[in-house]
């Protein structure tokens, strides 16, 4: 974490896990890396190798008095990594390789960032990869692992480990059935942003021009 | 021959001579015993530059928190790993009573002390871009969009806390702008750890009481610092500790200086001892020549001692050397006694008494004309050497007398006649040979003159090992810190007048980095803006939002900010300017503590502080700048200008010694003679021109000074060839003992490491030579015959 992500972490100061009511009884006991249902599911998201999706992600936050609503593409592409374009209403891009993040910006302004400056997206998407994947122990590293099944098929929620994560971060809960359909990402302080994904292409055709995007 | 003239005298001298050594040692003691103080700094070697005062002050200030403060960089583990052993390493070093601050992991604090000291003035104090902004007229259009974008952007840098209270992100953006001064620095485990060329170092400060140049803080530091590290790499493996800062350097260059002496001190002994022994073949001689030193060094410390407070390392280091000119006395009298030993002491000091008198005076000038150098080390190198020749030149005039100091031979010993025989040879040298062969020495050198160069940098009196100077640089290049020996005062009369200066300064070198002749510069004032221009920003900021009402309104309604963060910010715009954020209060947070020495305070006229530039590529740009109140520091360049004026000072100085001297001969000897007499004393100096010419190297006020001693050297020879008789034997058998043990104890400096001493040596080297081979031909086949 770099010196500006600490300020803006005291300066959100968020409230001590003030337990916010978790959506669902996913939270309320903790699993096992091997556990055979989370590994069955774990497999059938892993034989996935990349993944295109549309995505809307909806924020709530408390000091906003409705819903912040942006609308994108998203790509995650086997060995490369991920890229995440925003359409609407603000177009930005932003793409995450190991050890490397970039956003543009609607005027085409290139930010590079070290993932040490921005740990929480780059965390937070690792942890989204690492879960498509199937590859439990690297997350089971930085963050405590729960699973169920449901009706509609499976949550796998992940809660930080350490201690400056989990002042940003309160959970992570994925959802899917056959792939995966959700990501909703909590705040102590009660912010919520959920992503969900439609008309998921798995393993789609990669353009050379998205190839370009990613390093190396 | 009996002296039949006044049989008591030798008695009486000698008497005297008891006396004056008995109240020398007696005061010695009591001096030592009030407690000598041997300064070890070599600083204080290094004349005063001449400079303002107070800003000379300041610039001690910041040297002395340059020398002592050292960084350790732990690499080559993962970030996580680096921080215990940082935390190890910092452990240890603390425990250690000689330093006074060990500073790891205080980042913890940092975040949260930037926010409390910058939140509350997030309308004042803004980010450059966010004052670009406000300089156009549809500022507030683009502080909603700028806003818009970060609200869907997918990188979040705010959560609902933060939105309330900052919804245009104003000190986002500041705090953004804040930390990109320095790449790479990023905190683990409440540790900094700096990235650099993909490796991980977890940065351990330490701030010890004694500046490196101490010996005594060598002594302590060193050992507490080598400990410490090795610990750390003992417990974790794989771990590279690297040193920034003065102390490794120093102790390299004074525990080099510390061997070189002893060597040079314990070669030269060696020397002498061996020389009189295989000479004169007696202990005797050997006895009384020891106390003739013994007798020297008494003196000359009693003076040093005496008359000066404190006496510094170096000058014990340089009385080494007058060893080799000590003894030169005795090996006249010596050798004189040898030709005819059945003659009784006074005689044979009647015979050599104007040779070593005159000589001893010229010497004493050589000595004396150092003093008038303006480096504080070498006026105490006078007094010592002045009174060490005093010492010697009293004990061969009192004691030797007095004692049968030659004892009886059956015939003189062989170097003797080999002397003589030899002696007899260059005075049959026809004198039109002798001039050929002396014109030719002297054609050979001029040439070279016009291939001198002088190099006056101070740096190239710095003679560090290559593997020190890397990690030096490696760490430089991880840290980015500063250049402590490169930077601006700002003066002014209260703390605003200074910070205001600075932003002018700033101007200039903000001007100088786009062009890329400087790499960065640290300033107070991009920490804490003058309160003018904080309160100007503010004012610019309401103006513009209040102009862009409607479209800040409309921004706020599209993402549905609610009535508590719209309210509250045009409530703040509308209030009475709070008050600017302090000095004062930036210094006592924790978030201030990288750049905190910047701030000098108050100083006898006023209020200060300093602005440190890294990487100056190009000088001329940062030369040029002139600001009210502003005065640039670059001790490097000071030091060596001044260096190059006191050269050209000491070469008149040289050329005024030899003129004093030439007068002198010329005076005592009648034209030709005196003539003869310089000539090997400039031939010497041109002869180290010569080589010095042809071999490129440079030239540096050191050389200056080795020349006046080889001026001195070289005269005493010349006089003691004037003075000598028409069987001259004795003569050159002393000249050429002196010779031997002179080259000795200052062409052993020659070989020196240490830069300063290598110059000396090597000048003094080549004179001596050359002095030792033309004196008997110039003055004896030319002049006497």
């Amino acid at each position: 974490m770099n010196l500006s992500a600490l300020v803006l972490v005291a300066a959100m100061r968020a409230p001590v896990a003030a337990e916010v009511a978790p959506p669902s009884n996913l939270y309320a006991q903790a699993v096992d890396a091997a556990d055979p249902e989370l590994a069955a599911v774990q497999r059938r998201l892993a034989a996935v190798k990349s993944l295109r999706a549309t995505f809307t992600q909806t924020k709530r936050m408390k000091a906003l008095a409705r819903p912040l609503r942006s609308q994108g593409t998203i790509l995650v592409a086997d060995g490369l990594g991920v890229l995440w374009q925003v359409q609407e209403p603000v177009a930005s891009s932003f793409m995450i390789a190991p050890g490397v993040m970039v956003q543009v910006d609607d005027r085409g302004r290139t930010r590079s960032l070290k993932p040490s400056r921005k740990p929480m997206l780059y965390r937070v998407m690792t942890a989204f990869v690492a879960v498509l994947r199937g590859d439990t122990t690297s997350i089971g590293r930085e963050f405590q692992l729960y699973f169920h099944t449901t009706s509609e098929g499976w949550e796998i929620g992940l809660r930080p480990r350490q201690r400056l994560v989990k002042k940003a971060i309160l959970d992570i809960t994925l959802r899917g059935g056959e792939t995966i359909e959700q990501i909703e990402i909590r705040e102590p302080n009660g912010d919520s942003a959920l992503i969900e994904l439609t008309a998921v292409e798995q393993d789609p055709e990669i353009s050379s021009d998205e190839r370009r995007l990613f390093p190396g | 021959m009996n002296d039949a003239s006044s049989p008591g005298d030798p008695r009486s001298r000698f008497r005297l001579w008891c006396a004056l050594v008995i109240v020398a040692a007696a005061i010695l003691s009591w001096r030592v015993h009030r407690g000598v103080e041997i300064d070890s700094n070599i600083l204080h070697l290094l004349p005063a530059t001449e400079r303002d005062p107070v800003v000379e002050e300041i610039v001690e200030q910041f040297a002395e928190a340059g020398a002592t403060r050292s960084v350790f960089l732990i690499g080559g583990l993962e970030p996580a790993r680096s921080v215990e052993a940082g935390d190890r390493l910092a452990a240890s070093l603390r425990a250690s009573p000689v330093f006074r601050e060990v500073q790891f992991r205080v980042a913890d604090d940092v975040g949260a002390a930037t926010y409390e000291l910058y939140f509350p003035h997030r309308y004042a104090v803004l980010s450059k871009r966010m004052q670009d902004v406000l300089a156009a007229p549809d500022a507030a259009e683009e502080i909603v969009a700028h806003a818009r974008r970060t609200m869907y952007a997918p990188v979040a840098t705010f959560n609902s806390s933060l939105l309330e209270r900052d919804p245009l992100f104003f000190f986002s953006d500041f705090v953004e702008g804040l930390a990109g001064a320095r790449e790479g620095w990023t905190i683990v485990d409440g540790a900094v750890v700096i990235e650099h060329d993909d490796a991980a170092y977890a940065m351990v400060t330490a701030v010890a009481h004694e500046s490196a140049f101490s010996r005594e803080a060598q002594r302590t530091v060193t050992p507490v610092v080598s400990a410490a590290i090795e610990e750390v790499q003992g417990a974790f493996p794989g771990a590279q500790v690297l040193r920034g800062g003065a102390l490794k350097f120093a102790t390299e260059a004074a525990g080099m200086a510390e061997r070189e002496a002893s060597i040079i001190g314990i070669g030269s002994i060696i020397g002498v001892v061996l020389l009189m022994v295989s000479t004169f073949r007696s202990l005797r001689q050997l006895t009384f020549g020891m106390c003739s030193l013994a007798v020297a060094f008494l003196f000359a410390a009693t003076a040093t001692f005496v008359a000066f407070e404190r006496v510094h390392l170096v000058t014990l280091g340089f009385g080494a050397s007058l060893l080799g000119v000590c003894i030169d006395y005795s090996f006249h009298y010596f050798s004189e006694g040898l030709e005819a030993p059945e003659a009784g002491g006074p005689s044979v000091l009647r015979r050599v008494f104007a040779a070593i008198s005159f000589g001893a005076l010229t010497s004493g000038i050589g000595y004396g004309a150092l003093s008038l150098a303006p480096f504080p080390g070498l006026r105490q190198m006078t007094v010592f050497s002045c009174f060490g020749l005093l010492g010697a030149y009293l004990t061969v005039c009192c004691l030797y007398p007095r004692f049968q100091v030659v004892s009886p031979r059956a015939s003189p010993p062989l170097l003797l006649r080999l002397s003589t025989r030899m002696i007899r040879r260059l005075d049959a040298i026809p004198p039109a040979r002798a001039v050929a062969g002396l014109l030719l020495i002297a054609a050979c050198s001029l040439p070279a003159l016009g291939q001198l160069q002088v190099d006056d940098d101070i740096r190239a009196l710095q003679a560090s090992s290559p593997s020190l100077r890397d990690e030096e640089d490696r760490v430089r290049a991880v840290v980015q810190a500063g250049d402590f020996s490169r930077f601006f005062v700002v003066e002014g009369r209260d703390a605003q007048e200074v910070l205001e200066r600075e932003v002018a300064l700033r101007v200039h070198l903000d001007a100088l980095v786009a062009r890329g002749h400087l790499g960065a510069y640290f300033a107070v004032s991009s920490a804490v803006p003058p309160a003018s221009e904080q309160r100007r920003q503010a004012s610019k900021l309401a103006t513009a939002l209040d102009a862009g009402r409607p479209a800040v309104t409309a921004y706020f309604e599209e993402v549905g900010m609610g009535p508590r963060a719209s309210q509250g910010l045009w409530s703040a715009l509308e209030a009475a300017p709070a008050a600017p954020l302090e000095v004062t209060t930036w210094m006592e947070s924790p978030a201030s503590f990288a750049q905190r020495d910047l701030w000098v305070g108050t100083t006898s006229r006023g209020v200060a502080s300093v602005v440190m530039l890294s990487e100056v590529r190009d000088a001329s740009g940062v030369l040029a700048i002139t600001a009210p109140g502003v005065s640039y520091v670059d001790k490097v360049s000071d030091i060596s200008q001044l260096l190059r004026r006191y050269r050209t000072k000491a070469a008149r100085l040289v050329a005024l010694a030899y003129l004093a001297i030439f007068v002198f001969l010329v005076a005592r000897y009648g034209v030709r003679l005196g003539v003869c007499a310089s000539v090997p004393s400039i031939l010497a100096a041109l002869s180290v021109f010569g080589v010095f010419g042809y071999a490129g190297f440079a030239l540096n006020i050191f050389h200056m000074l080795g020349l006046l001693l080889v001026l001195g050297i070289s005269v005493d020879y010349a006089i003691f060839f004037a003075e000598s008789r028409a069987s001259a034997g004795p003569t050159l058998l002393a000249v050429a003992l002196s010779g031997v043990t002179t080259l000795l104890s200052f062409g052993l400096l020659a070989w020196s490491e240490t830069p300063f001493l290598h110059g000396f040596g090597s000048a003094v080297l080549i004179g001596i030579c050359v002095a030792f081979l033309t004196a008997p031909i110039a003055v004896r086949a030319l002049g006497k015959s």
